[in-house]
């Protein structure tokens, strides 16, 4: 049997790839491993390696032509076989009784996924290949921790939080960290992720950003809270700050304005994604984060609403607490995190100007007043990510608190 | 049905007399034995002595041969003892070591010694029925002139297989014999609550079976009813069917708060009955009172040695728990299971109390 | 409001109620009245109800049975106890061939409102023959309803429902439940439905599906898991047949990982039922093979390391939900 070569999925979001360079030519031999093709998206560039040790017999596309993730594009021969291995008019065997559509297998998650790039079959629990089928996830980039590799659910979850193994970020690879062997099973992803991350040399900026502004307007609108508030800050301000959303896989900022969301959840912690945030209004916003909440409590969010952020938000107001330090989630390279806007004295100096006017208000000395502050914390993958840009960032989030006019 | 003593006796019938009051002491000795050692917590299960009712299994298992069988019941420890089972190897069993006659897997209501022809105890009254129906017609099938002997109470012959067995030993003429332990009650219940007669021996004539009523304290009178009836079965006359009118001394089982009758009744019996004291009185000088003692002394001497014996025995490995149910492959029990279980021991951190050493108390 | 009782005082509060009730039912069984029982479990009943109402019967189970189906079919509610389960089997005709049958075979022109009471299980080294769960049997048999308590509130209202129930049922009830005590509600008419399982915990990482004493063990073997962060659903079915197929569905659902575990003799137990229903109608939901406990298919032996070594205790049923969870299976 030929063993098949398939369009990888290298990403929550990849649904289908295009061959860039086929970098080895039919009739050439290969060896399992050695670089075999070279196919791309829109973010990435990847060389697909060979599956097997053998002869590349055939391969079913041209450089430019576009293939859903799980496809074969190719064969390998093994020691022995025809060449031309694989069905198709090129073979010498019969032709089958029935020819099945390309579409229909690609359409076909599970036909797709059930089998590793070189051929073996894929064991995992019925329940896994439901979840990843429902996440989007293909089972081939999944690494099974059940018994002879079998992936479970938990295992699918694993790859929704940090990606495919290989593409995973770090020096690390996922699969090296040993579990502590009573970890609840709902902990193990993040036990995993933390640890890669404890491993980043991170660096944070924090301020404290006066608030009145978002608070009055707040109390007088009704219909937007604080992490709503610091998504769309945070989508507007990231456009100019490409740096805070650099992808730790490619080191280029990632295209797409999506923003994570920390959720504490009965499952433990999901972050689901603002997608777009940028083209949300406040409100919208709002009502996005709400939706998003409620499918992460009840289990039920897809694989549209997680992965591929490019920033994410931690809000732990809602518990009351007033400062918080987060870790960023890979491939994002920084995090904004922020604590409980809460009513705290500010030294308020004398306003020499106001804008506008044709004369100047001068009031007498600096006074200390009760103002809505918050404080803001930015933490960043240093690799990627310098002081400096991280603190302009901060400091024009606190601006945006301080007048968010501008916003809206 | 109460005898007056009889006569002295002399001769070849004192030698008799001699060796049924040897196997009634033994059954008594071995029986109050249980008794403590049940109370002491080394015997676990349940347990039902036949104390007063020795003379039915020392005088029916003395008339057979060693491969005649027998079939009891769950007041078995007597017939076992009289069949020739060693006491050794019997209270081992009931002490569940691995030195017991069934391994430790039967104990006292589930007692069992193919050597001797005991086809077992057993747990389900009238259970023992069919199985000596069947082993007086391998007799015949094989042409031996073996018998089967089946003890049984006078509950069971309520039960339905007792109607069934009679009728088919009878109809097909099997060398078998019915030896009716008559003791009154059956459970907490007595005779005259649950048949309107007297004698259940009419029983018999209804599948036209000969019968014989005996007085079940006195040894001989049993020994020589079951003479008339191995001469019978083996001759080829069919089945007899023999009601031994006799007591329980003790609870129904160990523990039994004996609401059911008053201490009494029992003492009445065994004052006039014991069947011990009987068979002593009848043998008069035959066996003077250091004779007596002696036969005493033996038994306790064996029962001491067999308590011992089953004390320095092991309890079985527990594995032996998944064998045993199949011929051929021991493994063939359930082989899953024993792997299992052994794996488990590897990984549960928590040692279940499996009771090595200690065999619990039981009840 | 609830009161805490033993699992005997709570079936005779359920034989009592149902007596005073219902005059058609009666009890019928060996050394019942007179004595009370061998668990105490008919203890006082005579005395309010009559020694004909209470009845010591020969041992003679077929006939107590065939009584018991005849007076059913006539417009009473017997209630026939067994002594022990393992002496159903000396009434097997009656109970498989007779009182499971007749309705459906007559047209439904009868009912056979027949309650069996069947003191089972294992105990201490009672043996082969005084041991058994055989509840599998009568599963496998149409027309019977099977119920199996585990604590003291499933003893009384089960075997209400039992007595109250048209259909033949057998009311297995584990010699080492009679003494444990729980919590029984206050009402006159509490009756647990048939057919309806009971959640005992709840717990997302693994679900032990179970009856009976099994129960117990399960919620046991659920304290330990705890402990080690490990959280365990506890069904228990109460009803065996017929099955709450939703309560388990709903389970698997939610935790994706299944011990089923009970006393009886695991292969071809009720548990290979619950099993392959898992296997056929919730198999997106599984995430580890279902995992089956019950009795090594060996007799029970009489040497208390045998016996304890062949069914599953608290620690073996942790130790499976352990090794689901793990991912070791
Ligand atoms: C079929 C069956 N029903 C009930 C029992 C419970 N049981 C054990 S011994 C016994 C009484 C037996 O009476 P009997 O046959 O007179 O024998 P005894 O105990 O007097 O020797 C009963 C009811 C049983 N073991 N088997
Ligand atoms: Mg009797």
């Amino acid at each position: 049997m030929p063993v098949e070569i398939v369009m990888p999925k290298l990403g929550l979001t990849m649904v289908s790839g295009t061959i860039a360079r086929w970098i080895k030519a039919p009739g050439e031999t290969v060896r399992e491993g050695e670089p075999l093709v070279e196919v791309s998206t829109d973010k990435i560039a990847y060389e697909v390696e060979s599956p097997a040790n053998g002869t590349f017999a055939r391969s079913l596309g041209k450089d430019g032509d576009e293939f859903a993730c799980g496809d074969v594009i190719g064969y390998i021969a093994l020691a022995g076989e025809a060449e031309t291995g694989g069905p198709g008019p090129a073979t010498a065997s019969p032709a089958p009784f029935v020819e099945v559509p390309r579409e229909r297998a690609a359409a076909n998650g599970t036909a797709a996924a059930s089998a590793t790039a070189n051929g073996a079959r894929i064991i995992s629990s019925p329940a896994a290949r439901r979840l990843a089928r429902q996440l989007g996830v293909a089972l081939s980039d999944v690494r099974g921790t059940g018994p002879r590799g079998r992936i479970t659910m938990a295992d699918v979850h694993e790859v929704r939080h940090s990606g495919p193994a290989h593409i995973a970020p770090g020096d690390v690879p996922a699969a090296s960290v040993t579990l502590p062997p009573r970890l609840p099973a709902a902990r193990r992803a993040i036990y995993r992720k933390m640890t890669e991350v404890g491993r980043l040399p991170l660096a944070q900026v924090e301020t404290v950003a006066r608030v009145d502004a978002v608070h009055a307007l707040m109390q007088r609108r009704g219909d937007f809270g604080w992490t709503a508030f610091a998504v769309r800050a945070v989508a507007r301000l990231l456009r100019d700050h490409s740096d805070l959303r650099t992808d730790a896989t490619t080191g280029a900022p990632f295209d797409r304005i999506d923003i994570g969301v920390a959720a504490d959840t009965p499952h433990g912690l999901i972050v689901p994604v603002v997608r777009d945030a940028e083209r949300r209004s406040l409100a919208e916003t709002q009502l996005e984060i709400v939706r998003l909440a409620a499918l992460a409590r009840d289990g039920a969010i897809g694989a549209d609403d997680v992965g591929g952020a490019c920033f994410s938000i931690s809000n732990v107001g809602p518990q009351g607490v007033e400062r918080v330090s987060p870790l960023p989630d890979p491939p994002q390279t920084a995090i904004l995190g922020i604590g409980a806007a809460t009513l705290r004295p500010a030294v308020e100096t004398p306003a020499t100007e106001r804008l506008g006017g044709d004369f100047a208000v001068t009031s007498s000395a600096p006074s200390i007043v009760a103002a809505w502050m918050l404080t803001c914390v930015v933490s960043f993958d240093h690799r990627f990510i310098d002081g400096a840009p991280a603190a302009r960032f901060l400091a024009d989030f606190a601006r945006a608190c301080a007048d968010p006019g501008v916003l809206l | 049905m109460a005898k007056t003593l009889t006569a002295a006796v002399h001769g070849e019938r004192s030698d008799l007399g001699i060796a049924l009051l040897r196997t009634m002491i033994r059954i008594r000795v071995l029986e109050e034995g249980i008794e403590k050692h049940f109370l002491a917590g080394d015997i676990p299960g349940f347990a039902h002595l036949s104390i007063g009712q020795e003379a039915v299994a020392a005088g029916t298992c003395a008339k057979l041969r060693t491969d005649d069988a027998i079939a009891s019941t769950h007041r078995g420890h007597g017939h076992t003892l009289a069949k020739g089972t060693s006491m050794r190897g019997m209270v081992a069993e009931l002490f569940a070591r691995a030195t017991g006659i069934c391994k430790g897997k039967g104990g006292s209501m589930h007692i069992a010694d193919f050597s001797v022809g005991m086809l077992g105890a057993n747990g389900v009254v009238a259970g023992g029925f069919g199985l000596v129906a069947g082993a007086a017609l391998s007799a015949v099938q094989r042409k031996t002139d073996q018998v089967a002997v089946c003890f049984f109470g006078d509950g069971a012959t309520n039960r339905g297989p007792f109607h069934e067995n009679l009728n088919l030993c009878a109809v097909w003429n099997l060398p078998a014999i019915f030896v009716l332990e008559n003791n009154r009650y059956a459970s907490t219940t007595s005779t005259a609550e649950t048949m309107k007669i007297d004698d259940v021996a009419i029983r018999a004539a209804g599948y036209g079976m000969p019968s014989a009523i005996v007085d079940g304290f006195d040894a001989f009178a049993v020994y020589d009813a079951i003479g008339e009836a191995t001469a019978r079965a083996r001759s080829g006359g069919g089945p007899t069917f023999v009601e031994c009118k006799t007591y329980r001394a003790r609870g129904h089982y160990i523990g039994d708060p004996e609401r059911y009758r008053e201490k009494r009744e029992i003492e009445d019996v065994m004052t006039a009955s014991d069947p011990i004291v009987r068979m002593q009185a009848t043998l008069g000088d035959a066996l003077d009172a250091g004779e007596f003692e002696a036969l005493w002394t033996q038994a306790r001497e064996e029962f001491a040695d067999a308590v011992a014996f089953a004390r320095s025995s092991p309890s079985p490995e527990r594995d032996e728990a998944f064998f045993g149910a199949y011929v051929g492959d021991r493994s063939a029990g359930d082989p899953v299971h024993a792997v299992e279980s052994r794996e488990r021991d590897a990984f549960m951190p928590f040692a279940p109390n499996l009771g090595h050493g200690s065999q619990g108390s039981g009840h | 409001m609830s009161r805490t009782i033993t699992f005997t005082e709570a079936t005779l509060e359920a034989m009592r109620e149902e007596m005073r009730r219902d005059p058609t039912v009666f009890l019928m069984g060996e050394d019942i009245a007179k004595q009370g029982g061998i668990f105490g479990q008919f203890r006082g009943l005579p005395q309010e109800f009559g020694f004909d109402r209470v009845r010591d019967t020969p041992i003679s189970e077929a006939a107590l049975v065939g009584a018991g189906v005849g007076a059913a079919l006539t417009g009473c509610r017997p209630v026939v106890d067994m002594h022990f389960a393992d002496f159903i089997t000396c009434a097997m005709d009656e109970v498989v061939n007779q009182a499971a049958k007749l309705r459906y075979m007559f047209g439904e022109q009868c009912i056979v409102p027949m309650t069996l009471r069947a003191p089972d299980g294992i105990t201490k080294s009672a043996g082969s023959q005084h041991s058994q769960a055989l509840e599998g049997w009568f599963v496998h048999t149409p027309g019977l309803e099977v119920v199996i308590p585990a604590d003291a509130e499933d003893a009384k209202g089960l075997l209400k429902a039992a007595i109250r129930s048209d259909n033949p049922t057998l009311y297995f009830e584990h010699k080492m439940l009679f003494p444990q005590k729980g919590p029984v509600p206050d009402d006159d008419d509490f009756v647990v439905p048939i057919g309806k399982a009971k959640t005992m915990r709840d717990g997302e990482d693994v679900a032990i599906v179970t009856y009976g004493i099994t129960v117990g063990r399960a919620i046991e073997a659920a304290t330990l898991l705890e402990a080690e962060g490990i959280r365990a659903t506890v069904i228990n079915l109460r009803t065996v047949w017929p099955l709450d197929y939703d309560a388990i569905a709903d389970a698997v659902a939610r935790t994706h990982r299944v011990v089923v575990a009970h006393e009886a003799v695991r292969v071809g137990g009720v548990g290979a039922e619950i099993a392959s229903f898992i296997g056929e109608h919730c198999f997106d939901e599984l995430d580890a093979p279902v995992l089956r406990l019950g009795a090594a298919h060996v007799p029970v032996p009489f040497a208390p390391v045998l016996q304890e070594a062949m069914y599953p205790r608290a620690a073996m049923i942790a130790d499976a939900a352990r090794r689901l969870v793990r991912r070791d299976v």
